[in-house]
C-alpha cells in the first residue's frame, strides 16, 4: 500500500525552528515495522533523516518516538498497528527533552535522574561464598521492574515532567523500586530519601500516561505507588 | 581534542563493562561506546548464562569444559576453555553479589536451565547448567553491570564512534574517534587500548545482531596490521524469527520446545538422536536447511520457507513466566500466539567464533607465535581466545565477556604498573580525517544502500550454512568489486553534527572488510568443522586442519593466512555425535 | 541540568497521606451534609430547628470538623498543584503564604460563626 510519513525534521545547522516534511512510500506491508520505514526514507529518499536505533526488536531502548501523537518504540509498532486516516502517519520526537537533530532529544536529563537514585546494589554486610538466597517470588517482586529499557517513553509522556524539568520521574522511580524492594539491598532509607522529596514521588498524580506509554508493558505506577506506601509507612 | 587516559575501553556491553570495573579508581579509565552503554548488543541475550553451580543437578566445571571443547568441534583452545569454565561458577556468583536479579530454585538458589549441547557426565543427557532471569538474561546482566560502573563512578564518552587504532612500530597507542554530537576529532592517547567492540552480524542479509552490529573493531584492528583468528566461524542460530532474524532463545528448546517439519515431525531426532533439540546450534541450523532442501520445510506465503518451533504443550505458566519475551516477538511481529501455533523460524546470522587473537588475558597476539602487541587487549565477541573453536554453545558468550573481560580488566591493571605513556605520532588522524574527506566530497552516484545490500545478499548466499568453493570465490569476487565501488559512496547529509548518514558510510566500509576476511578464510578451509560446512569437504579434517587460521593483510593486498596450534589438554578430538 | 536535592523533611507523605484520609472524610460527611439538607424535611429548617441543632455540642464538634478538613483538603490540595510547577522560590513563598493566611482567616470566620450559636 502507500503511504505518507510526516517526520519532524530540524536540523540545528541550517533551520531555525522544526517543521514537518512528507515522504510518500509505496509498497509498504502492513506487516512492516515504523522503523523499516525510518529506514527506508533515510536509505532511499534522504540520508540526512537522524534517528537513533540499534537492536530492532524492542530491547535496546533507542528508538523512542512519538508516532501518530503517543510514545513508542518505532521497532515494535507495525503499519497495522495504527489507526491510519489519511494513509498518513506522524513521527515525532519524544516531547519535554531538549531536540538535538531531527528525531533526536538530548537524553542526559533523563539519565542523570537514574544516577539520582542510587541505581546498584547497596548491601550492608559482606557477600557471603556463595550466592545470597532469594526466594523466587523475592525475586519475581523485582522482574518486572528489571525489564526497563530507559527509553524514556514513560517520563516524557508524564504531564509533571511537562510542567516541571526537575521532576524525577517514572523511569527513575521504577530504577529506584527495582532496589528498594530487592531483599539483599539495605539502602532503603538512604533511595526513599532521595525519592520522597519535593520533585519527588508526590509530583506523581496516578495519571497513567507512563504506564500508556511503555513499550515493556510496565505497570509503573503500581510500581511508584508502593514507593509511596514504602515512604508513607516511615512517617506514620 | 587530544584526551589523555592510562586506559581507553571501546564498547560498553557486557565485556567492555565489566574490564571497566576491574580498572581501579587510581588509573584514569575511560569508556568509549558509540551507543549509550544499556543500549550495547549484550542486552539482548535472552536464554542464560552457563555455569557448573549444580545447583538444580550434579554438574562439574570439566562437564561443562568438555562439552565447550566437542560443542567447537575440537578447535577451541583448552587451556582456555578451562580457565573460563572454572571462573564460571566465581562470575556468576560475583554477578549475583552485584545484584543481578536471577530466577531461583525453591531453596532460593539461582535456577538454572538446559541448554544446546549442555551435558551431564561427557555428553550422557543434557544438564541444567544455563542460569537465567526469564528470557531476559542479557538485558539484566547488562543493566547491573552498568549499575556497577555508576557505583565506580566510571567515565564514559556516549556516542562516540570510533575510527581507528593509532599504532606505531608495534606498539598501541590510543585510538581516533568521532564525536558523534559535534562530528568533531578527538584523539585518546592512552598506556593501553581495549577493544570490546562486538560483532559483524550486520554483513550477512539475515542476522540476530543489532544495526551496530557492524564489525568496527575487528576491521580496525585488521587494517593496522593485526591478524584475525578463525574468521570462517560464523554462528549461525538455528532459530531466527523466519524473515526477521530476530532471535528466538535456545531457552525455547531448553524448556522443552521442539522444532517441527511441515509433517509435524521433530525432525532433530534423526540428526541427534541423544540430545535432539538441544544439539549445538550449527548442527540444528544444518539440520533445518536440510529439511527444507529435502521438500519438508513449511512454505510461506511469499514463497519462501521456514520451520515451526512448537512450544504450544508447555503450558501457558512456563511460556509467561520463563519466555516471555521471545513469545512477545512472536505476537507482535508475526501475529503469532505462541501457545497456540508453532513460531516460525529459519537460521540467523548470530555470532563471530572468529576475531582477534587474544591470549586468555585479553593480550592480542599478532603472530603465529603468540607475540603480544604493547597496550593492545580484546575482550568479548570481536576477541578470538579462543573458547569457542568452530562453534559456541549457547550461553556460553555471556560467560565469555564476564571472564575474559574481568581478566583483561586485570591485565591492565598490572601492564600499567610500569607502562608510560607512548609517543603519539603527529599523523595519528590522518587516515580518519581522509576517510571522511572522501565520502563528503564524493558525489551521490553510488548509495551506500545499494553496496550493503549487495554485500548482504553476497554473503548469504555464498558463505552461509553450506559453502561451496566455486560460489565462494564468485563471492569473493563480487566483495572486491564492492570495495571498489564503496570508495565512491557519497552522503547525502553534509552537516557536521549527528552525521548518520556518514557514520553508515564508515560502517559499511568496516562490513565490507570484515566479509572479505570471512569470505577468504572460508575459502581457505578445506574441511568441515562446527558451523564452517563446507559441501566439497564434508569431512573434518584433523590431519590438516586441526589448526587456528590467522589471517593477515591490509586492505588492498593479497591476505596472507597462517596458522597457529590448537593447544590439546585432557579432550582428544573425537568423532562429533550426540 | 542542575537538580535540586531536598531533603525528605519537605517531601510530602504526610501532606499527600492527610489529603486522602480528609478527602475520604469528606465523601461521606458531605454526602450526610447533603441529604441531611437537602431531603431531611423532618429535621426542620425553621430558624429555631436550626438554632437548637447548632446548640447540640455533638452536632457543633461535627460542623468544626467539617470547616477544618474541608479547608486542609482546599488549601492543601491547591498547594500540591503549586508544588508540580517549578516556581521562582518567592513566587512560591508567596503563593504558600496566601494560601496559609487565607486557610486560617477561613477557618476563624467558620469557627466564630459556628460558635456564635
Amino acid at each position: 500500500m502507500e503511504l505518507t510519513v510526516r517526520i519532524q525534521r530540524y536540523d540545528p545547522e541550517k533551520d531555525s525552528a522544526p517543521h514537518f516534511e512528507d515522504y510518500k512510500l509505496d509498497n509498504v506491508n502492513k506487516t512492516d515495522r515504523i522503523l523499516d520505514l525510518l529506514n527506508r526514507i533515510k536509505w532511499e529518499i534522504d540520508g540526512g533523516l537522524t534517528y537513533r536505533r540499534s537492536c530492532t526488536h524492542g530491547i535496546c531502548g533507542s528508538d523512542a518516538v512519538k508516532i501518530n501523537g503517543r510514545n513508542r518504540l518505532a521497532c515494535s509498532v507495525l503499519v497495522q498497528d495504527l489507526k491510519i486516516s489519511k494513509s498518513r502517519i506522524q513521527i515525532e520526537p519524544i516531547p519535554a527533552l531538549p531536540l538535538q537533530k531531527d528525531l533526536l532529544v538530548d537524553m542526559s536529563s533523563f539519565f542523570e535522574k537514574y544516577e539520582i537514585v542510587k541505581p546498584y546494589l547497596i548491601p550492608k554486610d559482606a557477600p557471603p561464598e556463595r550466592e545470597r538466597y532469594q526466594s523466587n517470588e523475592d525475586a519475581e517482586l523485582l522482574f518486572e521492574s528489571a525489564k526497563c529499557i530507559h527509553c524514556g517513553s514513560c517520563s516524557t509522556s508524564c504531564p509533571s515532567l511537562w510542567v516541571n524539568e526537575n521532576y524525577i520521574g517514572p523511569a527513575a522511580f521504577l530504577k529506584a523500586y527495582r532496589f528498594i524492594f530487592d531483599t539483599r539491598d539495605d539502602a532503603t532509607a538512604e533511595r526513599l530519601d532521595l525519592i520522597d522529596s519535593a520533585d519527588g514521588l508526590w509530583r506523581c498524580h496516578t495519571i497513567f500516561n507512563c504506564v500508556e506509554a511503555c513499550p515493556k508493558e510496565i505497570d509503573i505506577t503500581w510500581h511508584i505507588s508502593q514507593l509511596k506506601k514504602a515512604a508513607l509507612s516511615r512517617e506514620i | 581534542m587530544i584526551h589523555q587516559y592510562d586506559v581507553i575501553i571501546v564498547g560498553a556491553g557486557g565485556a567492555g563493562l565489566q574490564a571497566a570495573i576491574e580498572i581501579p579508581t587510581e588509573s584514569s579509565c575511560a569508556v568509549l561506546t558509540k551507543v549509550f552503554p544499556t543500549r550495547s548488543h549484550t542486552g539482548t541475550a535472552q536464554g542464560g548464562v552457563s555455569a557448573a553451580l549444580g545447583n538444580e543437578e550434579e554438574d562439574s566445571w570439566e562437564w561443562h569444559a568438555f562439552d565447550t571443547v566437542k560443542g567447537g568441534d575440537y578447535l577451541g583452545d583448552q587451556d582456555a576453555i578451562e580457565t573460563m569454565c572454572k571462573d564460571a561458577i566465581r562470575a556468576i556468583i560475583a554477578l549475583e553479589h552485584m545484584g543481578m536479579p536471577f530466577n531461583r530454585t525453591p531453596e532460593g538458589k539461582i535456577a538454572q536451565r538446559m541448554f544446546g549441547g549442555h551435558t551431564a557426565n561427557f555428553g550422557e543427557k543434557p544438564v541444567r547448567r544455563a542460569c537465567y532471569s526469564a528470557d531476559r538474561t542479557g538485558h539484566v546482566m547488562l543493566q547491573t553491570l552498568y549499575e556497577q560502573c555508576m557505583k565506580n563512578d566510571v567515565t564514559f564518552f556516549n556516542e562516540f564512534h570510533v575510527m581507528d587504532l593509532i599504532i606505531r612500530d608495534g606498539v598501541c597507542r590510543g585510538l581516533v574517534a568521532i564525536e558523534i554530537k559535534t562530528g568533531e576529532i578527538h584523539i585518546f592517547h592512552a598506556k593501553a587500548v581495549m577493544f570490546a567492540t562486538g560483532g559483524y552480524g550486520r554483513v550477512f542479509q539475515i542476522t540476530s545482531n543489532a544495526m551496530a552490529g557492524t564489525g568496527d573493531g575487528f576491521e580496525m584492528a585488521y587494517r593496522n596490521g593485526v591478524p584475525l583468528e578463525d574468521m570462517e566461524f560464523v554462528q549461525f542460530h538455528p532459530t531466527g524469527l523466519w524473515k526477521l532474524g530476530i532471535l528466538v532463545s535456545e531457552a525455547a528448546r531448553g524448556e522443552g520446545g521442539i522444532l517441527r517439519n511441515k509433517d509435524g515431525e521433530r525432525f532433530m531426532e534423526r540428526y541427534a538422536p541423544s540430545i535432539k533439540d538441544l544439539a549445538p546450534r550449527d548442527m540444528v541450523s544444518r539440520a533445518i536447511y536440510t529439511e527444507i532442501k529435502e521438500g519438508r520445510g513449511i512454505e510461506a506465503s511469499d514463497g519462501s520457507f521456514y520451520v515451526g518451533l512448537d512450544l504450544t504443550h508447555l503450558g501457558k505458566e512456563i511460556i509467561e513466566e520463563k519466555l516471555p519475551e521471545i513469545t512477545g516477538f512472536a505476537k507482535t511481529y508475526l501475529g503469532v500466539d505462541a501457545n497456540e501455533e508453532w513460531i516460525p523460524v529459519q537460521p540467523t546470522t548470530h555470532y563471530a567464533m572468529g576475531g582477534i587473537p587474544t591470549t586468555i588475558d585479553a593480550e592480542v597476539i599478532v603472530d603465529e607465535n603468540n607475540t603480544t602487541m604493547p597496550g593492545f587487549y580484546a575482550a568479548g565477541e570481536c576477541a578470538c581466545v579462543s573458547v569457542h573453536g568452530a562453534n559456541r554453545l549457547g550461553t556460553n558468550s555471556l560467560l565469555d565477556i564476564l571472564v575474559f573481560g574481568r581478566r583483561g580488566g586485570k591485565k591492565i591493571t598490572e601492564f600499567l604498573v610500569n607502562a608510560e605513556l607512548p609517543e603519539l605520532p603527529d599523523d595519528a588522524s590522518e587516515w580518519t580525517r581522509n576517510t571522511i574527506k572522501r565520502i563528503r566530497n564524493n558525489d551521490n552516484s553510488v548509495k551506500m544502500i545499494d553496496v550493503r545490500n549487495e554485500m548482504q545478499f553476497t554473503m548469504m548466499d555464498t558463505c552461509s550454512v553450506f559453502r561451496v568453493e566455486e560460489s565462494m570465490k564468485e563471492g569473493l569476487q563480487k566483495i572486491k568489486e564492492l570495495q571498489e565501488k564503496y570508495l565512491l559512496v557519497g552522503i547525502d547529509d553534509k552537516s557536521k553534527g549527528f552525521n548518520t548518514d556518514l557514520l553508515e558510510v564508515v560502517e559499511l566500509g568496516s562490513l565490507l572488510n570484515t566479509a572479505e576476511t570471512i569470505i577468504t578464510c572460508a575459502i581457505n578451509r578445506k574441511e568441515s568443522r562446527g558451523a564452517h560446512w563446507r559441501e566439497d569437504y564434508a569431512k573434518r579434517d584433523d590431519t590438516n586442519w586441526l589448526k587456528h587460521s590467522l589471517i593477515f593483510g591490509t586492505t588492498g593486498s593479497t591476505p596472507d593466512i597462517r596458522y597457529k596450534p590448537v593447544i590439546i589438554k585432557q579432550f582428544e578430538p573425537k568423532e562429533r555425535v550426540y | 541540568m542542575a537538580y535540586r536535592q531536598v531533603s525528605s523533611k519537605s517531601g510530602g507523605a504526610l501532606s499527600w497521606f492527610l489529603q486522602r484520609v480528609t478527602g475520604v472524610v469528606l465523601l461521606f460527611v458531605m454526602i450526610g451534609h447533603y441529604l441531611l439538607m437537602h431531603y431531611n424535611i423532618d429535621s426542620g429548617h425553621t430558624y429555631s430547628a436550626v438554632l437548637s441543632r447548632m446548640q447540640n455540642p455533638f452536632y457543633k464538634g461535627l460542623q468544626m470538623t467539617f470547616v477544618v478538613v474541608g479547608i486542609y483538603h482546599g488549601i492543601n490540595g491547591t498547594w500540591s498543584v503549586v508544588r508540580d510547577f517549578k516556581l521562582k522560590k518567592s513566587v512560591s513563598w508567596t503563593i504558600y503564604a496566601l494560601l496559609v493566611i487565607s486557610g486560617v482567616v477561613f477557618g476563624l470566620i467558620g469557627i466564630t460563626t459556628l460558635m456564635s450559636f
